[in-house]
């Protein structure tokens, strides 16, 4: 696979832009060239590697999501937003984590502690020892529901 | 039951002596303990024990391996946890976890891993590293490329360049490597203890293929090594023709055999099939289900 770099500013970022700009500092990104956009983050000294290889890499670096119609964060990518952002979390127990592994919304006897966020919002959403979830959508009810999961690694065709 | 063929029976009479091969056969039937090891980009193996035995596991540390645990009791599957699902561990055989530490890889090196999928091997070497200098991983295979990259992303891996290829021809990559790890594709007759039905898979035409592969690998393991750089091999099979014979081939090739630093197991064999082989291959070592309690396995580390 043919990989071209970009910034930040080519995701066309409509949310945690700020954040993503923060974990992004200092590194390189890639884009895969052909009709999957995906996204990967280089450190410069993994980038040097890269750069002097003469052949086809199937994968490098951190997979971050992939440019559809607009950026799609990867679960994963999730988990280090979940480290710099402090405004769009939700906490919940250990029946939603439960729920919520199994690729199901929450309902909002589950959440337990949140940031001030507006409705219909992206959130990041983790349990009670702080550990990220997956990503979920703050609805006006109070309920989350849920948009990527950590359960997918269980769920996902072998 | 397993049910192992004439040809393997035989065989394994004339390595191990009668009573040796019915030791073995009889130890190949008990259940092997599950183990992880933990993925110290994310946790610690202290915070990981105490959170997953306080779900009720019990885990006991496996002695070569500070971060690997034997799951001794546990009230449901360990790959359904929510620390496995967060990358916190991987379920990995006690064995599958000495070439890492045996090669013993460091922050900022550039690291050759030549058969990585499914990449319990290679997020074990990004572990070491610390998750920075490179870890170059190979594999030829794109059903388990695809789950090398699911284990990849799991476990949080930053320092990695994959590439789906023969690693025989790890040249085209024109990069020289500080070490390589080479956990080769084998018989894998070690394995049968995990799945029974291995036991009728193994023949003659499955060991000379794969010491075929294994030579191509090993030779060109040789010519993209830097100089005084290391090689780790192992196999997860008996057969002294995957094993012993490539090191004999390897040492042909330039390549010194170094003691192992960090695990016992049993001397490599001297003598196989009646052919008399170098002092320093016994420097090698071998784990036999009868002997070590584990799956079979043989390693070696070996220097340019």
């Amino acid at each position: 696979m043919r990989y071209t770099v970009i910034t930040v500013k080519d995701l066309m970022l409509e949310e945690f832009e700020k954040d993503i700009e923060k974990v992004c500092q200092n590194k390189i990104l890639l884009m895969q060239s052909g009709s999957r956009k995906e996204v990967f983050l280089l450190s410069k000294e993994l980038y040097k590697t890269y750069e002097k290889l003469g052949k086809n890499v199937y994968m490098t670096g951190f997979y971050m999501g992939e440019i559809r119609k607009k950026f799609k964060v990867s679960i994963e990518f999730g988990e280090k937003l979940a480290q710099v952002n402090t405004t769009r979390r939700i906490w919940i127990n250990r029946k939603g984590e439960q729920r919520f592994l199994y690729g199901r919304n929450i309902n909002k006897e589950y959440v337990t502690r949140k940031d001030e966020i507006k409705e219909d919002q992206k959130v990041l959403i983790l349990n009670q020892n702080n550990d990220y979830l997956g990503l979920g959508i703050l609805r006006r009810s109070g309920d989350v529901k849920n948009v990527l999961d950590k359960g997918w690694y269980l769920r996902r065709k072998e | 039951m397993v049910n192992f063929n004439p040809f393997t029976k035989k065989r394994y009479e004339q390595l191990l002596g009668r009573v040796g091969a019915k030791k073995l056969i009889e130890a190949t039937e008990e259940p092997l303990t599950k183990s992880l090891r933990v993925n110290t980009i994310k946790t610690t193996p202290q915070k990981l024990r105490e959170r997953l035995e306080n779900k009720g596991f019990t885990l006991k540390p496996i002695p070569w391996c500070k971060d690997g645990f034997w799951v001794e009791k546990s009230r449901y599957s360990i790959g359904a946890t929510t620390e496995y699902l967060i990358g916190h561990y991987f379920i990995q055989s006690a064995t599958s976890m000495i070439p890492a530490i045996e090669l013993d890889p460091q922050p900022g090196e550039l690291v050759l891993d030549m058969a990585a999928a499914p990449g319990g091997k290679l997020t074990h070497l990004a572990a070491l590293m610390k998750n920075r200098g490179v870890v170059v991983g190979m594999d030829i295979d794109s059903t388990r490329m695809r789950k090398l990259r699911s284990n990849v992303q799991r476990l949080g891996l930053e320092n990695e360049i994959m590439f789906r290829m023969d690693a025989s021809y790890a040249e085209e990559t024109e990069l020289v490597y500080d070490k390589i790890l080479l956990d080769a594709p084998c018989s894998g007759e070690g394995l049968i203890m995990k799945k029974h039905s291995q036991a009728k898979r193994i023949n003659e035409r499955r060991i000379i293929q794969s010491s075929g592969i294994q030579r191509k690998l090993v030779k060109t393991a040789y010519k993209v090594l830097k100089k005084g750089g290391e090689l780790v091999y192992s196999t997860c099979t008996y057969a002294p023709e995957e094993n012993e014979l490539i090191i004999q081939y390897a040492m042909s090739l330039g390549f010194k055999v170094m003691p192992l630093k960090t695990v016992e197991g049993q001397p490599a064999f001297k003598n196989v099939f009646g052919l008399e082989l170098p002092e320093q291959i016994t420097k090698c070592k071998r784990f036999w289900p009868h002997m070590n309690g584990t799956e079979g396995f043989f390693i070696g580390r070996l220097k340019k």
